[in-house]
C-alpha cells in the first residue's frame, strides 16, 4: 500500500469512527477527488471494521454515470487469498456502462482468512477514465445477488458510504488553479506573519 | 365419365400444387389426454400354433372383431360343453396390434399354398412335414376328423423346436438358404400389413403393423422340461416396417432383433419408428429382468455367451422397451409372494395381493406345483428393483418400464377379457374352448385367465398418438376390466386437490404423469420436500366397485439394497365386500371412485426410486367359477345333485380336480414313455405334483386390478457436488462462482443456501464443505507395486517365464 493509501485508508478510518461499533463498512479511498477531463485515475474499494470478521467473498456493482466516467480494469487485493496459488477465485465484468462488477471467492478456511485479514484492507483497485465533466457518484449496490459474506459463509452487514468524482469543466481548471495559489500564498503569508511575531 | 375423370385430375392436380391440407387434430383431441382401451397381442390363423388350434379367422376378422362385430370361433363340441360359437365384444376397442408369430409365416406359407403342379412329390408342399400340418390344421377345423392330440402335439413340437435352438435353423423345406420360406414370409407380412391399412382409421380406431419374435430358451434348470419364453411383440409406429419380419431365424437373442431393428427400421427410414413389449415374464425362469447382455459372440462356435450389461446396453435396451405386458392369458408377471432369490434362495414376500392369477410353472411345460418358489427376476417388481440397482452401478437404468397389459388370444378375439365371456370361448381354439383342458400343453385352470386390455393416455386416437404415450410410458394395464386411473407425481400439489372439481387439471399441470420421472426436488438433496402422489380411479361401469387403491414403491437403501413397500391410500380393504361363489352375486359396498393425495412418509431425496399405483376392485367370480354359475345355477347345490360331474366338470365341485385332471393325462403320456412316478426319469416336477397328490388349487374369485406405470425419483446431485463427482472441490466452486446471478433449476446443486439464486454466498457455503484444504481434488489412488509399470501387471509372470526359458537354454 502507498503512502497516499495509507493516508486515504486512515482517513477513512476516522471519518467513519462514528458508525456503530461492529458494523463492516465498505467505502472508497479516495471518497472524493477531483480529476481533469480525459484523465485515469483509480478508486480502491476498501473494508473496515472488520474487528475479527473475515470478508470470504463478495460479489459488488460500483455503479457510476457512464456519460462522466468508464471503468477500464479491476486489481484485486491479495487479503482474500494468492490467485496464482489457488486461493481465490476472482472475476469482473465492465462491459455493462456505468457498472463495474467485480467478485472474489475466497477457497481459504475461515481461520486462514482471519490470520491474513487486518481490520481493514483494500478489496480492489477499480481503474477509471474521465469520459464526461460534471460530478459522478460511486455507489455500492448490495441485493439478493451482489453481497458479502464474512466468517461461516454467513452474509455480512455491510454499510457503505458513496463516494463521487468530479471531473471539473476545463474553463474552471485554470481558475481553480489560480484560487489554489491565492490560497497558497495567504497560507505562506500568514505562516510568514506568525512566524514573525512569535 | 370421361369429364368427371378430368375433373377429378384437375382437383387432384389443386391439391397437389396447393400442397398437402395442415393436418387437423380428432374430435376428441384434448393436451391432457384421454384414455384409449386396446389390446397389442393378438394371435390369428398366420400364427402356426392358431392354425392347430383349428382356428380359421386371419388378421382382417380379428379387426373386424375388435370394432364390435361378431367372430366365428374354431368348431368345438359346443353342445355338450356349452362352449360359444360366436363372440362379440360389448365394447369395441380403441385400437389393436395383430402380433402373429413371424418365425413360421414362410413356413405356413408353402405348406398350405398348393403349387402350380400339386402332384409333385418333390415340391415342398407334399413333404410329410407339410402334410403332417395340413392334417391337424385343417383338422382341427373340424373337431370330429381331427387325428388326435398325439400327432397335434407332434407337429407342434416339430414346429416349435427350433425356437429353442441356440442359433434356430428353418425347416429344410424352406428350400436353399431358406428362400422360399422368406418369400412367403414376405407375403403374410404384406397381408398383415394390409389388414391393418384397411382396419387403421384414425380418430376412431387405431391398427398397428406389428409381429411376435418368439424366443424361447432352452432351460435346464427346470428339470429338462422347461424353457424359458422371452418373447417380443414389435409394435411400428406407422406404415414404415422392414421388408421383411426380422423373427429369430434373422435374430435368435433379442440384442439382435434391436440392432436389425435399429438398421432396417431407425436407420433405413425416417418415417420408421418400432418399440418391442417383452410378454410372459413369469414364464422367463429369471432371465426376463437377468442384467446381462446375452449376445456376446463367440469366437468357436455360432453360440453366444452372456456378459454383464454395459451403460450403452441399459440405454439400448430402455430405448427399445419402455413397456412390458404386465398381465395376459398365461399369468401375472407383477410380483409373486415365492421367490427364489439370485442364488437360489427361497424366500417369501409380503405382498399378499402378489397372489394373482400367478402361474405355478416355471417354463411353459413344467408341471405345476402349488406355490413353489420362482425365480425372482421372472417378476416386474423384481425388474423394476433390479433397475434401480443397475442404474446405481452403470448410470442407466435397463428396466425403467411402464405397464401395459394385453390377451395374447389365439382365437383372433382382440379385447376377449371379460371372466363371463372367456369362460365360454377361450383364447386358444380347441385348446381352451373344449374346457375340460386335455390336450397337454395346456396347463390346468389356474394357468389361464381372459388377459388384460392396455390403456393408453393419449391425445387423440391415431396410431401417432398411441404409440406417442406408449413411448413415453404414459400407459396403465387393466386385468380385464376398464376402471380409469390416473397417476401424477409432484412436488407441490395440494393435498386437497381431490377436492377440486378441476383436480386431474391441477396436478397434471403441477406435476408429472404416470410412466414419467420426477424433476428434482425443489430442496435439492438436502431438503425436507417429500414427493406428493395424486392418483384417482373410476369404477368401470361394466365392472365391480373399487374397493381400494395402493401405492408400491421400490427403492435403493442406504446400502444400495433394492426394497420396496406398499402402502394402502384410498378406500378401505376391509370394506366386507366379497362373492357368493354359488351365485356369483356381489356381496357388500365399494366406491365408485376413488382419489387420494399420498405424501411418501419414508422419502430419501439420496435414495433413487420408483412409485406405482394398485387400484383393486371388490372380489368377483373368477371365469372357471363364472362358468359353473351360469350353467348350473347355485353351484353348491348342483354339485350336491352331482350334475356337474356327471357331465365331465368335475372342478365346479372341487378345485384341484383340473390339476387332477391334467396329472391323469400326464401321467399317461409318461407311461406311454415307460415312465412311472418313482422312477428317476421322470419330470421331477410331475413327481413332485401329480405323483404326490400335490394339486393346485384353482381360485374361485378375483379382484380384478388396474397398475399404472411407475414414476421414477432419481437423486440428483448432492448439494454443492455440481459435477456429480462424489466430491466437492474446486471444480465445483468455480462452476458456483462463474454461475454468479444465475437463477437455480429445483434441486440445483448449487444453490447452497436455497434462495433460488447463484451466488457467492452458495460459493462460499460449498467452499466450506470442500474435501480438501483450499477445495484441491483428490488425487486418484496410486496403484499398487506391481501394475503401475504400463504392463497390465504381467511384469512377475514375464520374469517366471524368462527365468524359464533361460533356464531351458542353459541346460
Amino acid at each position: 500500500m502507498n503512502r497516499f493509501a495509507a493516508t486515504a485508508l486512515t482517513a477513512l478510518v476516522l471519518v467513519f469512527a462514528g458508525l456503530p461499533a461492529g458494523a463492516v463498512t465498505i467505502g472508497f479511498a479516495p471518497a472524493t477527488q477531483n480529476v481533469p477531463s480525459g484523465g485515469l485515475f483509480t478508486v480502491d474499494v476498501v473494508v473496515s471494521g472488520l474487528a475479527g470478521e473475515v470478508v470470504s467473498a463478495y460479489d459488488l456493482d460500483l455503479v457510476y454515470d457512464a456519460s462522466i466516467l468508464s471503468a477500464t480494469t479491476v486489481s484485486f487485493g491479495p487479503l482474500l487469498g494468492d490467485v496464482g496459488a489457488s486461493e481465490v477465485f476472482n472475476d469482473f465484468d465492465l462491459t455493462s456502462a456505468g457498472v463495474a462488477d467485480f467478485a472474489q471467492l475466497s477457497l481459504l478456511s475461515d481461520g486462514g482468512l482471519q490470520g491474513l485479514q487486518p481490520d481493514g484492507f483494500v478489496l480492489a483497485t477499480i481503474g477509471f477514465q474521465a469520459v464526461g465533466l460534471g460530478t459522478s457518484p460511486l455507489e455500492l449496490v448490495f441485493d439478493s445477488i451482489n453481497k458479502v459474506t464474512g466468517l461461516g459463509g454467513q452474509v455480512l452487514p455491510v454499510t457503505a458510504p458513496l463516494g463521487s468524482v468530479t471531473v471539473p469543466e476545463p474553463g474552471a481548471a485554470p481558475l481553480c488553479l489560480l484560487g489554489a495559489a491565492v490560497l497558497s500564498a495567504r497560507t505562506r503569508s500568514m505562516k510568514r506573519a506568525l512566524g514573525s511575531s512569535t | 365419365m370421361k369429364n368427371r375423370a378430368r375433373i377429378g385430375a384437375f382437383v387432384a392436380a389443386l391439391i397437389w400444387i396447393a400442397g398437402p391440407a395442415a393436418a387437423q387434430n380428432c374430435p376428441d383431441y384434448s393436451p391432457t389426454r384421454n384414455p384409449y382401451f386396446g389390446d397389442l397381442h393378438v394371435h390369428t390363423a398366420f400364427s402356426m400354433d392358431a392354425v392347430l388350434f383349428g382356428v380359421e379367422a386371419d388378421p382382417n376378422e380379428a379387426y373386424s372383431f375388435a370394432k364390435g362385430n361378431p367372430i366365428n370361433l374354431a368348431p368345438v363340441p359346443r353342445d355338450f360343453f356349452g362352449s360359444a360359437a360366436t363372440a362379440q365384444l360389448a365394447r369395441p376397442l380403441d385400437f389393436t396390434a395383430v402380433t402373429d408369430h413371424a418365425e413360421f409365416f414362410g413356413e405356413f406359407h408353402v405348406c398350405t399354398v398348393p403349387p402350380a403342379d400339386p402332384s409333385d412329390p418333390t415340391e415342398p408342399y407334399n413333404d410329410q412335414f407339410c402334410a403332417d400340418y395340413r392334417a391337424v390344421a385343417f383338422g382341427n377345423r373340424n373337431v370330429f376328423t381331427t387325428p388326435g392330440p398325439a400327432i397335434s402335439v407332434g407337429v407342434f413340437r416339430a414346429f416349435g423346436a427350433p425356437l429353442i435352438e441356440p442359433v434356430p435353423m428353418r425347416n429344410p423345406i424352406c428350400g436353399p438358404g431358406d428362400v422360399d420360406c422368406l418369400a412367403g414370409a414376405n407375403i403374410l407380412w404384406q397381408e398383415t400389413q394390409n389388414a391393418a391399412a384397411l382396419a387403421n382409421d384414425p380418430c376412431t380406431f387405431s391398427a398397428f403393423n406389428a409381429y411376435e419374435w418368439t424366443k424361447v430358451e432352452d432351460e435346464s434348470t427346470l428339470n429338462g422340461a422347461g424353457s424359458a419364453t422371452l418373447h417380443r411383440n414389435v409394435i411400428f409406429r406407422g406404415d414404415a416396417v422392414p421388408s421383411s419380419p426380422i423373427s429369430v431365424f434373422e435374430a435368435p437373442k433379442v440384442e439382435l432383433l434391436w440392432d436389425q431393428l435399429q438398421q432396417n427400421c431407425l436407420d433405413a427410414d425416417p418415417d420408421c419408428d418400432v418399440l418391442t413389449i417383452p410378454h410372459s415374464m413369469n414364464q422367463s425362469a429369471g432371465r426376463a429382468f437377468k442384467p446381462v447382455y446375452t449376445a456376446e459372440p463367440l469366437a468357436t462356435s455360432p453360440f453366444f455367451a452372456e456378459r454383464p450389461l454395459t451403460k450403452e446396453d441399459a440405454e439400448t435396451r430402455a430405448a427399445f422397451e419402455p413397456v412390458v405386458e404386465v398381465i395376459q392369458h398365461k399369468a401375472a408377471s407383477e410380483c409373486r409372494i415365492s421367490m427364489l432369490s439370485d442364488s437360489g434362495v427361497p424366500f417369501l414376500g409380503s405382498d399378499e395381493l402378489c397372489d394373482f392369477e400367478s402361474s405355478d410353472t416355471n417354463g411353459n411345460r413344467a408341471a405345476p406345483i402349488p406355490n413353489q418358489p420362482l425365480p425372482r427376476l421372472s417378476y416386474l417388481r423384481e425388474g423394476l428393483k433390479e433397475g434401480l440397482v443397475q442404474e446405481e452401478a452403470l448410470g442407466a437404468n435397463p428396466f425403467k418400464l411402464g405397464m401395459l397389459a394385453s390377451t395374447d388370444t389365439h382365437n383372433s378375439t382382440p379385447g376377449m377379457t371379460s371372466e363371463k365371456d372367456f369362460a365360454v370361448t377361450g383364447h386358444t381354439g380347441i385348446n381352451d374352448g373344449l374346457l375340460n383342458i386335455r390336450v397337454p400343453i395346456t396347463s390346468v385352470a389356474r394357468q389361464r385367465n381372459a388377459g388384460g386390455l392396455a390403456v393408453v393416455w393419449a391425445e387423440e386416437n391415431t396410431r401417432e398418438a398411441i404409440f406417442d404415450a406408449i413411448d413415453r410410458k404414459e400407459v396403465y394395464a387393466t386385468s380385464g376390466g376398464r376402471p380409469i386411473v390416473r397417476f401424477f407425481g409432484s412436488w407441490d400439489v395440494p393435498l386437497n386437490v381431490c377436492d377440486a372439481p378441476d383436480a386431474v387439471d391441477i396436478a397434471d399441470a403441477q406435476g408429472v404423469p404416470m410412466g414419467a420421472d420426477l424433476p428434482a426436488s425443489p430442496g435439492g438433496s438436502s431438503g425436507a420436500d417429500k414427493p406428493r402422489f395424486m392418483v384417482s380411479s373410476q369404477q368401470d361401469p361394466d365392472g365391480a366397485p373399487l374397493q381400494r387403491i395402493q401405492i408400491v414403491k421400490g427403492w435403493l437403501d442406504g446400502a444400495g439394497q433394492a426394497q420396496e413397500a406398499v402402502y394402502e391410500v384410498a378406500g378401505d380393504k376391509d370394506n366386507g365386500a366379497s362373492v357368493d361363489v354359488n351365485t356369483c352375486q356381489p356381496q357388500g359396498q365399494g366406491f365408485g371412485s376413488l382419489c387420494s393425495v399420498w405424501e411418501d412418509p419414508d422419502f430419501d431425496p439420496d435414495q433413487r426410486a420408483f412409485y406405482y399405483s394398485r387400484t383393486v376392485e371388490n372380489p368377483t367370480c373368477r371365469w372357471n367359477q363364472q362358468y359353473c354359475a351360469d350353467r348350473f345355477g347355485d353351484v353348491g347345490q348342483a354339485c350336491a345333485a352331482g350334475t356337474p360331474q356327471s357331465v365331465g366338470v368335475d372342478w365346479c365341485c372341487d378345485s384341484t380336480a383340473g390339476h387332477q385332471a391334467w396329472c391323469t393325462d400326464a401321467l399317461d403320456e409318461a407311461a406311454q414313455q415307460g415312465l412311472s412316478c418313482g422312477d428317476p426319469g421322470l419330470n421331477p416336477d410331475l413327481e413332485a405334483s401329480c405323483c404326490t397328490g400335490n394339486y393346485v388349487d384353482t381360485p374361485t374369485t378375483i379382484q380384478e386390478r388396474a397398475w399404472s406405470s411407475p414414476i421414477w425419483y432419481t437423486p440428483g446431485p448432492a448439494l454443492c457436488d455440481v459435477d456429480d463427482s462424489g466430491e466437492i472441490n474446486h471444480v465445483d466452486t468455480q462452476a458456483i462462482f462463474d454461475g454468479r446471478g444465475e437463477s437455480a433449476t429445483p434441486g440445483d446443486p448449487r444453490d447452497a443456501d436455497g434462495d433460488g439464486l447463484i451466488t457467492v454466498e452458495d460459493g462460499r457455503l460449498c467452499t466450506l464443505d470442500c474435501a480438501n484444504p483450499q477445495c484441491a481434488v483428490t488425487p486418484p489412488p496410486i496403484p499398487p507395486a506391481g501394475t503401475a509399470c504400463g504392463l497390465l501387471g504381467i511384469e512377475p509372470f514375464a520374469l517366471v517365464a524368462l527365468g524359464r526359458i533361460i533356464r531351458r537354454k542353459t541346460s
